[in-house]
């Protein structure tokens, strides 16, 4: 039932990232939907259930991208899996530790993405990492925050002790 | 049994390691053809739902779209004759000066199905394939300018790359002056013309064209505007900024270009 849930969310998801999303790029950059989701999962899943669900949903981003095949695919597998080390079910984070490690995950995507898409195009990494790369790493942190504040009753059931 | 013992507490990471390995050979074969028809498979899956939302979009928009749509008709319709006059005069001094009749382009319409909205991933899925005779590398352009070139086909859809991508380049020459450059994506929605040499005759306002000298673009066709001109003291070339003519943001319909350059 859970895993279906996933899905509808992550269909969904898909549809917002290739209809909606354009309405509020900055400058062309948009929030990464589909990472916010599998680190999400990832923070309330298990390791194996986080990986092959950040793996389908890399994997099917990919299938729907013009860019790079299988690239979505390694970065959400990675994410899914290194995010369910910071794994809890029950409670909830609180915001600032829910950010930093929201931050972590989206850092280490980014730099795997960059660094494997550079080796495509050449153009330099640090290049791309300041030009492309941070802003929409900045902008999903900030996306994954507003989600968070919105969502956070319905995604963690429990209060965190730490509040 | 302390094998399986062993084993089970590394599954996670074994399984890790197994999903990895398959997105790096994933990675490793972006040309493999299986590949390609699966992905332009599932492209032709997605554009069924793609085009219920494009046609529930399109219905709010439809009056709004038929009023602009008569007033442009109207200024085309005048244009137009006074191109026809313009062209039989042209035809008149073509003769008068024995230039041989260039080949008109042959263009298949195409809707804009799915625009990729990455931040240097620049795509369009549009509803033409190979059972349009549309083949990869074929230019695609609209009435303003080229907006790029067919990437991959499917049967039915296909994928196209834009000017405002990090991969793309395209020859082109400064329509005033004819100096020759390289034209390539810069950031956000600008391009720059590249490798052209210090001093040339290049001003700000010049529209810049396609060359001709490659495979895939016909001559002639608009690339965009000069908006700024820059030289380093150290480099041998020019910075040039290029506004592309097209507005990508309200890309609905392309036209795929069908004949190439040298075919002509």
């Amino acid at each position: 039932m859970q895993l279906i849930k996933y899905f509808l969310v992550y269909i969904l998801l898909l549809f917002i990232e290739k209809n909606l999303l354009h309405l509020i790029s900055i400058k062309d950059v948009t929030p990464d939907l589909i990472l916010i989701f599998v680190i999400i999962i990832s923070l309330r899943e298990n390791k194996s259930k986080a990986t092959v669900i950040g793996f389908i949903a890399g994997l099917i981003q990919d299938v729907f991208a013009t860019g790079f095949f299988g690239l979505s695919t390694l970065t959400k597998t990675i994410v899914g899996f290194w995010g369910a080390f910071f794994q809890q079910p029950k409670k909830r984070y609180n915001l600032s530790a829910y950010a930093s490690v929201v931050s972590i995950l989206v850092i280490v995507h980014e730099i795997i993405f960059g660094f494997i898409y550079n080796l495509g195009i050449h153009l330099g990494f640090f290049r791309l990492m300041f030009q492309f790369m941070l802003p929409r790493a900045l902008y999903t942190l900030l996306s994954a925050l507003i989600i968070y504040l919105i969502f956070k009753s319905m995604l963690w059931k429990t209060e965190s002790i730490l509040e | 049994m302390a094998f399986r013992r062993n084993i089970s507490g590394y599954r996670d990471y074994i399984l890790h390691a197994v999903l990895v390995i398959i997105a790096l050979i994933l990675i490793s074969s972006n040309q493999n053809k299986q590949i390609e028809t699966f992905k332009m498979w599932m492209v032709g899956v997605l554009c069924l739902v793609q085009d219920e939302w494009n046609s529930f979009q399109t219905y709010f928009k439809l009056k709004q779209r038929n009023e602009q749509l008569l007033l442009e008709n109207t200024k085309l319709a005048l244009e137009n004759s006074t191109m026809y006059e313009m062209r039989l005069e042209n035809e008149r001094l073509r003769e008068l000066i024995g230039f041989k009749e260039k080949k008109e382009l042959q263009l298949i319409a195409a809707r804009v199905i799915v625009r990729g909205t990455k931040s240097f991933i620049n795509g369009i899925v549009m509803d033409v394939g190979t059972k349009d005779s549309v083949a990869k590398n074929m230019p695609l352009v609209v009435t303003n300018g080229l907006v790029g070139k067919i990437y991959q086909v499917g049967k039915n859809h296909s994928i196209g790359h834009l000017l405002l991508d990090r991969n793309f380049r395209v020859s082109a020459k400064i329509q005033r002056s004819r100096v020759k450059g390289i034209v390539s994506w810069e950031s956000g929605g600008f391009c720059l013309l590249k490798e052209v040499p210090k001093r040339s005759d290049v001003q700000i306002g010049d529209w810049v064209i396609t060359s001709g000298y490659g495979e895939i673009f016909p001559p002639g066709i608009i690339i965009g505007r000069v908006i700024n001109i820059t030289e380093s003291p150290r480099g041998l070339f020019m910075n040039i900024k290029v506004k592309p003519a097209v507005n990508f943001e309200k890309l609905e319909e392309v036209f795929v270009v069908v004949e190439k350059p040298n075919q002509k």
